[in-house]
């Protein structure tokens, strides 16, 4: 069982800069030291606090001061760095297999079952996606039958997807998910997986159907993927509920979060956790019922550390 | 470069203009110029395209598209579609697997096994239909590329076979009222369909076929287990050879299959395949010849595509760059190598240029789920373009192979483009390359095992058959033709195959 990271793990650094600590190489006593140290980080602190108080009365003053730092205050990240993509932001051309959703508004009726021989824990993961995705149903996978076989056994019962919980050595590695009747089929590794109970204040969630943040799936293949998620939900959620899920891709890694929203006030959101949370990873898209190869994540794409694909 | 590929997604034909070395996921880089017309949705995207010469000269592109409609629009602008009928598609699923235009016939095949034949090229407006049944399944059909009334076919779990056509004849030596078609400028033999004697209860429009050749499954494996049959692609090879008038089914094959593995018929020797190599644990999906008689192209449902020496069973290398399956492929291979082959000057001259800057490249695009379109270079197998289409792609064509784009011409700027190209994309082409090379050393050396533990036989006759390869260059083409002739003699002799088909 992956464990929850807690803020605290992390080791204290000390500031560099302002605080000197060479200067301290000479104080002998380790008490002393650890005192003037101590102090010159306390003064350290005060000064950066007065310094930014000045910065925000300025800046209310003056708000162009603000817009200007924050335009020249550009930090470079992995995501600003990436690689030139020539199918990001451009326009989707023609139809797709999910075009059926979308067009028609066909309400999705989702299947979800496991890997065959599965654990207590992919079980736990089902119900949890049972009780988010609200047009789902959970059969148990017996022996006898291959995901082909059940693939077409779902298209005679006209669901529209179908979701496999891949599971090995007692840790849910995987989703597969297939789209019916006609593909594609997308398998995802599935890590730092944490069930509800495990978040603290976590709330408990309703079986309204959630309204969906999908972020950042820019190119083509990550449309393809972003509209696999939207036509596993319905195309109106119950407002109701107050209910979301994120699909937050970054660097092709996408985080699954579940929250309940609150507006207190016109401009502020309380936001309360339900769980359960995961991240996806894209491994492999097919054509069909895992027919041609449409996409495969290769380990040599992992060198490419400002190339992404979603 | 001139490029039509059809784009599975909308349904339609993209006109695709570039110069060599245009690459778009360079940033910055030369842009294509890409025309979208015959738009008709995903629905009835089309399956198969072909390029022809209709009866006055024009040149012309063919469709099949899903749901049975078959159109024929001019290939360069505006595009207007000239004639469109319906082939009759029955059941929902039904596609086209096959369209060919060999010699002013047209003809296409239905996977339920109809193969309707029509004369475009006596033909002014509504091409008359003759029509034949051959029964599903059949997943692969081709036709002889100069004999019209030669046809193959195969498909999961039936066998190739080939039939000849009765009622397509050349029209020299036929003789009859259907030959008053319009002359045209090719001096080709003309090929004619006349109509059915009546009586027996035939319907006239209907072709009479007889077998002509149907090969035979290969031997049971180690385990004494029948191998199954899933054809997915057939070529004829070495279509050109004299035929013998003695022998009517002197034809050369490959084909590929669902299984994996390549097949080299030679239909006078043997049923049997005289090369079976299993090339991957994937299905292959297409097969293009090349401009050499023992080289075929294939590309599996996996992202690979390779080159493939038939006569030695080795894979000589792969071409390299797509991250989906190819679906399609289509080589260019200019005609005036072949004519200057046996200039000694002219052919120094060309080795001399730099293959990119050669106006005469021999060509292979793929195009597939990945959505790129991808031409290399079909010797070398350099990326020579690469362009971001925007859908899958179902079929592509090379209209035009010359360097520049459409409008442009001249050594200098063919020259320069060549540049351009190794400028923008040299860093990474040269690694693929790299790579590419190392993996073919290990498969080579995995190769050498398999084929000597194969057969003794196939054995010798490889190292007999490289001598063949290298020696072609220097010689004249009987000479050429002797020695291939002895290589298969070498073949088939020491085939054991030759001796069970006695037997049978």
């Amino acid at each position: 069982m992956p464990s929850r990271k807690t803020k605290g793990n992390k080791k204290r650094k000390a500031p560099s800069g302002p605080v000197q600590k060479e200067m301290l190489k000479n104080v002998k006593n380790k008490i002393k030291r650890e005192n003037l140290l101590a102090k010159a980080r306390d003064e350290h602190n005060i000064s950066k606090h007065k310094s930014r108080k000045e910065l925000l009365k300025m800046e209310e003053a003056d708000p162009e001061l603000k817009a200007e730092r924050l335009a020249n205050n550009v930090p470079s990240t992995i995501e600003a760095m990436r690689e030139y993509d020539e199918t990001v932001n451009v326009a989707v051309e023609g139809e797709d297999e999910f075009e059926e959703y979308f067009r028609d508004k066909k309400a999705p009726k989702v299947l979800i079952t496991t890997s065959k021989n599965a654990r207590a824990e992919a079980y736990e993961l089902a119900d949890q996606l049972v009780n988010v995705i609200s047009g789902a149903e959970f059969i148990k996978r017996g022996h006898k039958f291959s995901m082909k076989e059940i693939a077409r056994f779902c298209i005679n019962r006209e669901y529209t997807d179908l979701i496999v919980i891949s599971e090995d050595r007692k840790v849910v590695n995987g989703l597969t998910f297939v789209h019916l009747p006609n593909g594609p089929t997308f398998f995802f590794s599935l890590t730092s997986l944490v069930m509800p109970k495990q978040i603290s204040g976590h709330g408990r969630a309703t079986k309204h159907s959630p309204e969906l943040v999908l972020n950042n799936f820019s190119t083509r293949l990550g449309s393809t993927v972003g509209r696999l998620f939207q036509s596993l939900f319905p195309q109106t959620p119950e407002f109701v509920g107050r209910q979301v899920v994120t699909m937050h891709n970054q660097r092709d890694y996408i985080f699954f979060r579940r929250h309940r929203y609150v507006f207190k006030e016109t401009e502020r959101v309380g936001l309360q956790e339900l769980g359960p949370q995961f991240t996806l990873k894209l491994r492999r898209v097919h054509r069909g019922i895992a027919e041609e190869l449409e996409w495969e994540h290769r380990p040599d794409m992992d060198k490419e550390k400002h190339k992404f694909y979603l | 470069m001139r490029v039509l590929v059809a784009a599975e997604d909308s349904g339609s034909l993209k006109n695709i203009s570039f110069s060599y070395g245009t690459n778009t996921s360079v940033k910055g880089s030369q842009q294509p110029s890409i025309e979208t017309f015959a738009v008709a949705g995903r629905t009835s995207y089309v399956q198969r395209m072909i390029l022809l010469k209709l009866y006055n000269g024009k040149d012309c592109i063919c469709i099949a598209r899903k749901g049975g409609l078959v159109q024929i629009y001019e290939s360069l602008p505006p595009y207007a579609l000239i004639t469109e009928w319906k082939d009759q598609v029955n059941q929902q699923d039904d596609a086209f697997i096959g369209l060919e235009c060999v010699n002013g016939i047209l003809s296409s095949f239905t996977s339920t096994g109809k193969l309707i034949v029509r004369d475009i090229q006596s033909a002014e407006s509504m091409p008359v239909e003759y029509h034949t049944l051959i029964g599903d399944p059949v997943n692969a059909y081709r036709a002889h590329p100069n004999r019209p009334d030669i046809i193959a076919y195969g498909g999961k779990e039936r066998e190739l076979e080939i039939n000849q056509i009765i009622n397509i004849h050349a029209s020299d030596d036929g003789g009859n009222s259907n030959a008053n078609s319009p002359i045209a400028s090719d001096t080709a033999t003309k090929w004619c369909i006349s109509p059915r004697q009546r009586g027996g209860g035939h319907q006239p429009r209907e072709l009479s076929r007889h077998k002509i050749w149907r090969a035979k499954n290969v031997k049971n494996d180690e385990l004494e287990l029948r191998v199954p049959v899933w054809i997915s692609d057939i070529r004829f090879l070495d279509v050109d050879r004299p035929m013998d008038a003695q022998l009517i089914n002197d034809f050369r094959v490959a084909v590929t299959t669902r299984f994996g593995h390549v097949r080299l018929y030679e239909t006078s020797k043997s049923r049997r395949p005289l090369v079976n190599v299993e090339v991957g644990e994937h299905p292959l999906v297409a097969l293009v010849p090349t401009a050499k008689d023992n080289e075929v192209v294939f590309c599996d449902t996996h992202a690979t595509t390779a080159k493939f020496d038939v006569v030695s069973g080795r894979k000589i290398g792969h071409y390299s760059g797509s991250t989906g399956s190819i679906l399609c492929l289509d080589t260019f291979l200019p005609k005036k190598v072949k004519e200057e082959e046996d200039d000694e000057e002219e052919r120094n001259l060309m080795v001399r240029l730099p293959p990119m800057a050669q106006a005469n490249t021999p060509l292979l695009a793929t195009g597939g789920l990945d959505r790129y379109l991808n031409v290399y270079n079909l010797d070398t197998r350099q990326l020579v373009g690469k362009i971001y289409v925007g859908t899958k792609l179902s079929a592509v064509c090379i209209v035009d192979g010359s360097s520049t784009a459409v409008n442009g011409s001249g050594l200098s700027e063919q020259e320069s483009e060549y540049d351009d190209g190794e400028e923008e994309s040299s860093g990474v082409k040269v690694k693929a390359e790299k790579k590419g090379d190392k993996k073919m050393r290990k498969r080579k050396h995995v190769d050498d095992g398999t084929s000597a533990s194969e057969s003794g036989s196939t054995r010798s006759s490889q190292t007999k058959h490289v001598r063949f390869v290298n020696g072609s260059g220097e010689e004249d083409n009987d000479d050429d033709e002797d020695d291939a002739d002895s290589v298969w003699q070498m073949l088939s002799e020491d085939d054991e195959d030759e001796q069970d088909l006695k037997d049978d």
